[in-house]
């Protein structure tokens, strides 16, 4: 078993990490496609 | 899910290096044509990048960060479950082009044109395969990045958390970073082949080397994605079987980031045949020394950490101080590779192969091998059979020598790369070579087999099962439950448990 844990965490404290953690992966999600298209359009400009 | 995919394409991987090296037993063509033997040198590098060794980072970070940061389990479940359930259709795609008119890629991984764009009708199914892993690739690695920077338990600070997190951190960064870039490459093929584009074709205007520029921006950074969690891994099991903290903690975290952003201004190394000014021969010449200092630190710090400690050897600290010496020779040819005028002799020669491989193969399968017999008992609750543990690595640290070394030799004497057919002058190491590849293809069947033979049975492991493990990993049960640390750790179970 396992010993010694800390006190759950309150349903808010768990939906406001969530939320965070989405924010977090959209940002770089978007942050990817950002270099996506920059390298594609860097290409364009120079061709 | 994302080891036993990794396991197989590791076999997948393996077989297609053995029929290369069937072939180059002796000169002569003597087994394959020469379109299939390009098909799997392209492929064997293809699959035992994308489909071996980063799924098996990815697994291991599945299973081990969450334990290790005190989560229950990755940020994103589902994200992790669709990352992973693209690989199997990407791979498929990529292995079927072996069955259509034309063959698989056989212009080598890089997919350089004008090459490349020669291809058969397997050229768009390998390109939308490559646009799959990357997207799989960026996926995983955003939810690394979430987990470890949302899930940390209370106590667990970006300083104290163990050195896998840090590496997996930083190459998650570098993921993100350069797998758009190889996606935005190899799209602007596909539209050079079917839509009337010229990025890269001189008939059009275009220019054949910004294609070399683009993919090697994202392909040096691979190899550091490559090899980054290799470190993390290094650095949890030399202090564990040293009985000692690591040395120099802050010093592997800083190094470890200088190594990835040193890793996007190197790029152009690869190519100095291409012809350059002379500025950027010194530029990048330079640039990818200064990789050897924070390398350095790392090997210093691993050495000082075995200094007077209690050492032994068990499998997985074998298979660390493999890595240690036989990944410090692949940076060393790595520091010749550096210098232009060598560069000028070696390039497209056997003198590169051996060197890629001595990073790679001692380099990253070796620390994920260490890896999976470190954490294995506890997955399952079990321990190996150390005996044969012992007997895969020392069958495997052999003959990986067997089959790598002599390929310096063939490199110096001028053999080329990508040929299935040689002068005679360079048969004898060729068949020393492969008779290590055969010797060390047979080796690795022990490694599935003792996985299985541990997950059917064994000694029952302690919850800490190493006698100098440190780590909240080491502090659950063994195995642990399902959802790993459902409430987190309390701020005394941490302190027993981080880094320093």
């Amino acid at each position: 078993m396992i010993v010694n844990v800390s006190a759950p965490m309150s349903p808010e404290e768990v939906a406001a990490r969530r939320a965070k953690a989405r924010r977090t992966a959209w940002l770089l999600g978007f942050v990817a496609l950002g270099f996506y298209v920059a390298f594609i359009a860097m290409s364009v400009a120079r061709s | 899910m994302y080891l036993l995919f990794a396991c197989f394409m590791f076999f997948v991987g393996g077989l297609m290096a053995m029929i290369i090296r069937a072939e180059l037993f002796q000169p002569g063509l003597q087994l394959v044509e020469p379109q299939f033997f390009n098909s799997m040198t392209t492929m064997h590098a293809l699959v035992m990048i994308f489909g071996a060794v980063m799924p098996a980072w990815t697994g291991l970070a599945n299973w081990m960060i969450p334990m290790q940061v005190g989560a229950p389990d990755m940020a994103l479940p589902r994200l992790n479950n669709f990352s992973f359930w693209i690989l199997p259709f990407a791979f498929t795609l990529l292995l079927s082009t072996l069955l259509v008119p034309g063959g698989g890629p056989a212009g080598g991984w890089t997919l350089y044109p004008p090459l490349s764009l020669q291809g058969g009708d397997g050229f768009p199914m390998a390109i939308f395969a490559i646009h799959l892993m990357g997207a799989s690739s960026i996926l995983g690695s955003i939810n690394v990045v979430v987990t470890i920077m949302n899930m940390r338990a209370p106590g667990v600070g970006l300083l104290n958390m163990p050195l896998f997190c840090w590496s997996w951190l930083i190459t998650a960064y570098l993921l993100i970073a350069t797998m758009p870039v190889l996606a935005g490459a190899v799209t602007m093929l596909l539209t050079d082949h079917f839509f009337g584009t010229s990025f890269f074709s001189a008939s059009g205007g275009g220019d054949p080397v910004m294609f070399q520029h683009i993919f090697w921006f994202f392909g040096h950074p691979e190899v550091y994605i490559l090899i980054l969690p290799a470190f993390g891994i290094m650095s949890e099991i030399i202090p564990t079987f040293s009985r000692k903290p690591l040395f120099g903690y802050d010093a592997m975290v800083y190094a470890t980031a200088a190594i990835a952003f040193l890793s996007f201004i190197v790029w152009a190394h690869h190519m100095f045949t291409v012809g350059m000014p002379l500025a950027g021969q010194l530029f990048f010449t330079l640039s990818t020394m200064m990789i050897s200092i924070p390398t350095g630190v790392k090997v210093f710090n691993w050495t000082a950490t075995m200094w007077k400690g209690s050492l032994t050897f068990e499998t997985p600290m074998l298979f660390a101080l493999a890595f240690l010496f036989l990944f410090t020779i692949g940076g060393f040819s790595g520091l010749m590779l550096a210098v232009v005028p060598a560069d000028f002799q070696y390039h497209d020669t056997y003198f590169v192969v051996a060197h890629f491989h001595y990073v790679l193969v001692p380099g990253a399968i070796f620390a994920i091998m260490g890896g999976v017999y470190y954490w294995l008992p506890k997955w399952t609750g079990q321990m190996y059979d150390e005996k044969l543990g012992k007997l895969h690595f020392w069958l495997s640290a052999i003959f990986v020598n067997v089959l790598f070394f002599p390929q310096h030799f063939l490199g110096l004497a001028g053999m080329p790369r990508r040929i299935p057919d040689y002068s005679t002058q360079f048969a004898d190491w060729n068949m020393v070579s492969s008779l290590g590849a055969f010797g060390f293809g047979l080796s690795q069947l022990l490694f599935p087999y003792i996985i299985w033979k541990c997950v059917k049975g064994g000694a029952k492991a302690t919850n800490e099962v190493w006698e100098g493990a440190r780590g909240l990993e080491w502090q659950l049960t063994s195995p642990p439950p399902y959802h790993s640390w459902t409430d987190p750790p309390s701020r005394e179970v941490v302190a027993r448990g981080v880094q320093h």
